[in-house]
């Protein structure tokens, strides 16, 4: 099985892309947003994840939210930034605790800032491993910045350890 | 300069270690070109013509003498002892070897410098006046709000890959030294009587392909939100900015295509999930910063001219010149900032040698507190010197061709590197400098004509800031030779952008057409005091248009 990266520990990739032909198949199920209103109502079994594109609003998401177990994010580029804001966008605003994965053009350099914005899962992208996805998160013993990973900035920290300046 | 905290000096060695390890593994073919790109470009190296080219930021424009030292020898040691100041105050060094950058950054780490998102679809390098904090007509000093925003922005892990670049100006002075007007978001700091400090936020300016005159988004906003809402106009950006046409995907087009009102409103939103929160702003911080910021022991000086400067200035007429040129109102009584030229008509605009370095770096301690500028004009500026000093400055500048009598003035020529380097140029504009510079060389005649910036860009990138040049010349590709258009009645401030006088010119043509426009500003200005812009904006571009144009005709009648 796929490995991926789930709160940094490798783990199998139990998730499959939801399939119409086969409506029944167990398991973990992801869905597109289209799909998953037609067929939340009389789900199988097993949880069921949401497959959105970056530039996702994460508005029309609300009402579906707690029923989802995962939200995989499709960065078609890793050069496309808008993940970034959907991911600290559902955390921070909408509230989302399930898993939000990284899946398409993911690799060791880019999981970091990933991370810092909420994700907290990390498909590697073909010819990736789940062991450097490893190796690419927590660069930085810091960050000045507020954030999902750091919901106050470093001034404020500073100010409670003066010592530390 | 803001003296770094070990949390600082942690957080940039962690980001060499980063790119260190990504050279390696770009070198050993397990990252590839495509991959390597956007990381490298972060840490502010290119793939130019001859060789990389290294950006290092210089925040806000402020330098130690350790600094430029370490700076001069970075361009002997990595470079061939040359370094290249920006529009941007930064550096730029031209032949610098892919492998080592990792150990330049590690030495600039070293003295508290780096060249983080000094290019990149990020934000970039914050600039500002380069005489803050020294300046007698500044309202207020907008160091602290640079290196907030230069924390702020360091490392923002949701703003890495933006629809492209950003670039932020800070001005706090009345008259806008920092062009705030042609930055993706320009602040000009203001004190309001019943809510102390704030900002009035511009967004959309910039040059480039599409140049616009910024967007007034908020008329005040109060200090303490400065980076909640910031983050909001980013995230704003980030999420709607085009992505599929890099010529359309500055923040510019975005304001104009939602509209301000629209583009408020969307703001309003984001900042709404933020403001008031965390990342709100406290006084302590800002007197943290405060105090990180090295403050000069000013002596008590006497306010008026001491009599031995005063006798040099009466026999000297070449001292007299430089003083009345060079040098900057200062708010302490007794002493003065020092413009030290770049633009001598023996080097190309911006460059500095690694001895000129080193001398500025042993100016600064003897004449001053060890404090350097870079303006966004390419110059280097002593921001501290005791007006007795000058004389003794200006004998020690001298020798090394940093006395330059022409600061704001026509052979201030500001000038990217063009051509010669840059691989995204069509067309050098060195070659362009150096004949104007000699055509020009009638130190009178140029003082004559008064206050005017003249800046060369070798592409619509406008990295020469062409379009807001009094006069402005970009460099074009015509089937493969160099052209350029000339344009005039740009500004800095307030921010104007020039028009185009006519069809393109080739090289030989510039100075010519340069010296038939300025004869006839000379003959048409009302009196020496109606400034080059003034006259162009009172008798529009006809006139000099036909100064350029009119000569072949008659040729051609003839």
């Amino acid at each position: 099985m796929r490995e991926v990266v789930v709160n940094r520990q490798i783990v199998p990739d139990t998730w499959a892309r939801f399939s119409p032909e086969q409506p029944e198949a167990g398991g973990d199920r992801l869905y597109r947003l289209e799909e998953w209103q037609a067929v939340r109502a009389q789900a199988s079994a097993g949880r069921a994840g949401l497959w959105v594109e970056t530039d996702q609003d994460p508005e029309v998401l609300r009402p579906y939210l707690p029923e989802l177990a995962l939200i995989a994010i499709h960065i078609g580029s890793f050069a496309d930034g808008r993940g970034h804001s959907l991911g600290r966008l559902l955390r921070e605003v909408y509230g989302y605790q399930g898993e939000i994965r990284a899946v398409g053009d993911v690799f060791q350099d880019t999981v970091n800032e990933l991370e810092r914005c909420g994700f907290n899962g990390f498909s590697p992208r073909p010819g990736e491993t789940a062991a450097n996805l490893l190796r690419g998160l927590g660069l930085f013993s810091e960050a000045y910045q507020i954030s999902v990973e750091r919901p106050e900035p470093l001034f404020r920290r500073r100010l409670s350890h003066p010592s530390g300046g | 300069m803001y003296q770094y905290d070990e949390i600082d000096q942690r957080l940039v060695e962690e980001r060499v270690a980063r790119f260190r390890d990504q050279t390696r593994r770009f070198l050993a073919g397990e990252l590839s070109e495509d991959d390597f790109r956007p990381f490298r470009l972060q840490n502010g190296l290119y793939i130019q013509r001859h060789a990389p080219m290294l950006r290092v930021a210089i925040p806000y424009g402020v330098l130690s003498a350790a600094q430029l030292r370490r700076l001069a020898w970075i361009a002997r040691t990595h470079d061939r002892g040359v370094g290249h100041f920006t529009t941007r105050q930064n550096i730029q060094y031209n032949w610098v070897k892919l492998p080592e950058v990792p150990d330049i950054l590690a030495a600039l780490a070293e003295v508290q410098m780096h060249a983080t998102q000094t290019s990149g679809n990020c934000v970039r390098n914050t600039t500002t006046d380069h005489f803050a904090g020294v300046a007698a007509d500044e309202l207020v000093d907008p160091r602290v709000t640079c290196e907030l925003i230069r924390q702020w922005s360091t490392g923002h892990p949701e703003f890495a890959f933006l629809p492209r670049k950003f670039k932020i100006a800070v001005n706090g002075a009345r008259e806008d030294r920092a062009a705030t007007g042609v930055h993706d978001i320009g602040l000009q700091a203001v004190q309001d009587a019943t809510q102390g400090l704030g900002y009035r936020v511009q967004v959309g300016g910039g040059l480039g392909r599409t140049p616009m005159v910024g967007e007034i988004v908020r008329e005040f906003l109060p200090a303490r939100h400065l980076l909640t809402y910031l983050d909001a106009i980013l995230r704003v950006y980030n999420r709607y900015g085009r992505r599929d046409n890099k010529y359309k995907a500055r923040i510019k087009i975005l304001v104009k295509a939602m509209t301000v009102a629209r583009f408020q409103r969307e703001v309003e939103t984001e900042w709404q999930h933020w403001k008031d929160g965390p990342a709100t702003l406290v006084d302590e911080e800002v007197a943290r910063i405060e105090a990180r910021l090295k403050k000069p022991a000013y002596r008590s000086l006497p306010a008026g001219i001491p009599a031995t400067l005063a006798a040099r200035l009466h026999h000297d007429k070449d001292f007299a010149f430089w003083f009345r040129q060079n040098l900057h109102p200062h708010k302490v009584p007794g002493y003065t900032s020092v413009v030290l030229s770049l633009k001598s008509p023996d080097q190309p605009p911006g460059d500095a040698s690694a001895a000129q370095m080193d001398a500025i770096a042993d100016w600064s301690e003897r004449f001053g507190f060890g404090e350097i500028r870079v303006s966004h004009e390419q110059n280097l500026i002593l921001p501290d010197v005791a007006l007795g000093d000058l004389p003794a400055l200006y004998d020690a500048l001298c020798p090394w061709g940093l006395a330059t009598p022409n600061v704001g003035l026509l052979t201030n020529i500001i000038a990217c590197p063009g051509g010669d380097y840059c691989s995204l140029a069509n067309a050098r504009s060195l070659p362009v400098a150096k004949a104007l510079q000699d055509k020009f060389s009638d130190a009178a005649w140029v003082r004559a004509l008064g206050p005017l910036d003249l800046n060369i860009s070798g592409c619509m990138n406008s990295c020469g800031h062409h379009h807001v040049g009094h006069i402005g010349i970009l460099g074009v590709d015509k089937h493969g030779r160099e052209y350029y258009q000339i344009s005039i009645g740009g500004a800095q401030d307030p921010a104007r952008l020039g028009k185009v006088i006519g069809p393109s010119l080739t090289p030989e043509e510039v100075p010519d057409a340069l010296q038939a426009m300025l004869e006839v500003y000379l003959k048409l200005r009302l009196s020496p005091a109606e400034k080059f812009t003034d006259t162009v904006e009172r008798l529009g571009i006809a006139p000099f248009r036909d100064a350029v144009y009119a000569p072949n005709q008659e040729v051609a009648c003839a």
